[in-house]
């Protein structure tokens, strides 16, 4: 082996002028323990850079860690409170919003055919009583009626989702 | 899918991880325990897998913190009285067929690569013990070629006045 061009390898390896190929020939001529004196001092690094790539792990290790991942399909996920009702928020949107539907079928104005008889027998009291005090219950009734949508507005507003 | 994944992204990258795991910890069986440590951290950012376009700079930061953590556990303990405690990064590279002068180099060489800065040090040690071309390194570590020139540059040069001082007080 020629010294003189291992001694202008490492002139060019610490100029970073070594290709990937020569810097290898380094480490491969440092690996050997006969090494003329005057390198010496390199070896220690040349060596080390050899040994310590060709460190790797055991060939079992890969079926480790796919053992371990598959015991471990279902990770622990924290949810938050608001992630968990989050379902429930589309159930209270839709039985709120059936709860508007539902008040404005029963609205007195438009009479559904399931509580007609119901409304007629009402409408019959009514106006057996309004007939009697004609001023106080048609007031009342107004009022009432425009209790009820305002209470039903206030309801679906609480019901909706957080942004 | 995921496991497919896993198997041909993620676990060949296992011995890169595992030698620079070893030149931060100096020890054999606690470099093995971290790479496990950063497969299964891996494993449990699955869902992420599809945003990161660079895996094996990815691996290495999670693989470089989990050592850096280990190594500080370890000098904690062999701080402790209890030497059944103690795994000592200086009784490192436990292997068998290991000399005594191997192990000092190896141990010289590590403290060095992991002294230098930032980026300087994953730099040379994709260079000089992964054997890279300058492209690949850049590309792991997002920098230009013209940048992992100048930064193995630095580190050669660092490494050389370490070695010239070895020889000065060798001889």
């Amino acid at each position: 082996m020629d010294y003189k061009y291992i001694e202008q390898l490492i002139e060019r390896y610490l100029q970073c002028e070594t290709t990937i190929h020569e810097e290898r020939i380094l480490r491969e001529f440092f690996a050997q323990d006969d090494v003329p004196t005057h390198l010496k001092q390199w070896q220690s690094l040349f060596a080390a850079q050899h040994e310590l790539s060709q460190a790797h792990l055991d060939a079992d290790f890969n079926k480790r860690i796919m053992e371990l991942t598959s015991t471990r399909v279902v990770t622990p996920r924290r949810i938050t409170l608001y992630q968990r009702m989050r379902p429930l928020f589309r159930a209270a949107a839709i039985v709120a919003f059936a709860i508007v539907i539902g008040t404005v079928m029963n609205n007195p104005g438009n009479v559904s055919s399931e509580s007609q008889s119901d409304m007629a027998h009402a409408e019959f009291v009514l106006e057996s009583t309004t007939s009697a005090h004609p001023e106080t219950y048609s007031a009342e009734l107004v009022e009432s009626a425009a209790d009820s949508t305002s209470f039903i507005k206030v309801q679906t507003q609480e019901d909706m989702p957080m942004p | 899918m995921q496991e497919k994944t896993l198997q041909r992204d993620i676990l060949p990258h296992r011995d890169k991880l595992y030698r620079l795991a070893l030149s931060i910890t100096l020890h054999t069986a606690e470099a093995e325990d971290v790479v496990q440590d950063t497969m299964m951290q891996a494993w449990n950012h699955r869902n992420e897998w599809d945003e990161i376009a660079n895996m094996g700079g990815w691996l290495s930061q999670i693989c470089r913190r989990l050592a850096l953590d280990r190594r500080q556990r370890m000098d904690r303990m062999s701080s402790l009285p209890d030497p059944t405690q103690q795994a000592d990064r200086h009784t490192a590279f436990t292997g068998s067929d290991i000399t005594f002068e191997q192990r000092e180099r190896l141990t010289t060489i590590c403290d060095m690569m992991e002294s230098l800065p930032p980026p300087q040090n994953d730099v040379i040690r994709l260079r000089d013990i992964e054997g890279m071309t300058y492209k690949d390194i850049a590309n792991e570590l997002s920098l230009t070629e013209e940048q992992v020139k100048v930064y193995l540059f630095r580190a050669r040069q660092r490494i050389k006045t370490a070695y010239s001082k070895i020889e000065n007080y060798g001889l």
